[in-house]
């Protein structure tokens, strides 16, 4: 064996993935060449010393329980408000539609004409998103910071999540839904 | 006696949020020593851990067709990272040790043994993180899941979703990297 092919086969002879035959080969080249001996103690010995590695800083001892608190608030305790509001809007939807669509329009123009003034500060045009049933109107910022973090186009379960105070609006055949989303609220 | 990982993620796929809690508590100090590793520094880490469940809770229906649950929380938890790490221009933020928060606690408790030690071990801790931070995403998680944490390179291709040569050669760029900077110390621990 050479110092090369000894040198290809380094990681496996430290990870101990060689076969019997090259690991004897192995070692009858190490007996003969100092170079390679040091490469080996080196090359193990940072194995070792990677093996003993523990991050120098650990959080405090209660961390864990408030992180696992603030996941179960994006995750569990949202969906759940989500059955509420969706239960509570099913609920009044029987109840004077035209007093209600007339309302609504009335209140969707306004918060369009809001969601376009406040979209089209900084240069960033409001958008519609219209992954059906609903359409949300936000800032490009906020399209930005909805965006499904696979990169994939947003779900309706996204806009939910995210959406965590919204008003549901408007007749049939008008713009639905719309997000009063906090980090809306916290840019301007 | 605690159920099995199998029996509660079962329960978690049939919608037993209290399962997922469960799963969270079982897995959370791995996510988020894995992701200090790789970035560097709490705040990230902290990031990638809270992302990693939710990720996972919305991922639910797919856990269905998952055969290991450890892989599926590592890969997920290194795509976030990487994704983070990017955005952070590839540079680690590693904490500087003398302006941590009070509320940073030190333990090496499995290591520790004397004032003295924890003085020496925190400094090595640290060297090894700098080194770290010095490698590419893949390459600094492939030398943490194999080198740290003891995961087999099949494993590992499982978790980066790539072919095992790829792991090969990227644990071989960065234990090669390493013991460049790392040289000083070797030496002192060989003698
Ligand atoms: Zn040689």
């Amino acid at each position: 064996m050479t110092c090369l092919e000894f040198r290809s086969i380094l990681d496996r002879y430290v990870d101990r993935e060689l076969s019997t035959d090259e690991m004897r080969r192995a070692d009858e080249h190490l007996t003969g060449c100092a170079t390679c001996r040091e490469e080996l103690a080196s090359q193990q010995s940072l194995k070792q010393l990677m093996s003993g590695y523990v991050p120098p800083v650990q959080p405090p001892d209660d961390y864990w329980d408030q992180a696992r608190d603030r996941v179960l608030a994006k995750t569990v305790l949202t969906a759940d408000r989500e059955q509420k509001q969706t239960d509570t809007l099913v609920d009044s939807h029987s109840y004077m539609p035209v007093m209600r669509s007339v309302l609504s329009v009335a209140a969707s123009i306004a918060l369009l004409a809001i969601a376009l003034v406040l979209g089209s500060r900084h240069d960033r045009p409001a958008v519609v998103l219209s992954n059906q049933p609903h359409q949300v109107i936000v800032t490009a910022e906020m399209a930005e910071l909805l965006k499904s973090p696979d990169g994939g186009p947003l779900t309706l379960g996204d806009q939910r999540r995210i959406g965590q105070a919204s008003i549901l609006m408007g007749g049939p055949g008008m713009v639905g839904r719309f997000n009063f989303l906090p980090g809306l609220l916290r840019i301007y | 006696m605690s159920e099995s990982i199998p029996a509660l993620l079962e329960r978690f796929v049939q919608g037993d949020d209290l399962a997922f809690g469960e799963l969270m508590a079982r897995f959370q100090k791995k996510v988020y020593f894995l992701a200090y590793q790789t970035l560097g520094n709490h705040l990230d880490a902290d990031e990638v851990m809270q992302e990693t469940f939710v990720r996972i809770y919305r991922k639910r229906k797919e856990l269905e067709h998952v055969a290991n649950f450890t892989s599926f929380v590592i890969r997920v938890a290194s795509n976030y990272a990487i994704d983070l790490l990017r955005k952070r221009k590839g540079q680690a933020s590693t904490e500087d040790l003398s302006e941590l928060p009070s509320a940073v606690q030190i333990d090496l408790s499995r290591r520790v043994r004397t004032p003295g030690e924890i003085w020496t071990d925190k400094h090595v801790m640290m060297e090894i993180q700098k080194a770290l931070d010095t490698l590419p995403p893949r390459q600094k998680l492939t030398a943490v899941l194999h080198d740290v944490e003891g995961y087999s390179k099949a494993e590992i291709a499982v978790m980066l979703d790539c072919p095992e040569a790829t792991v090969r050669s990227n644990l071989h760029i960065a234990r090669t990297k390493l013991k460049k900077i790392l040289a000083k110390r070797l030496a002192r621990k060989e003698q």
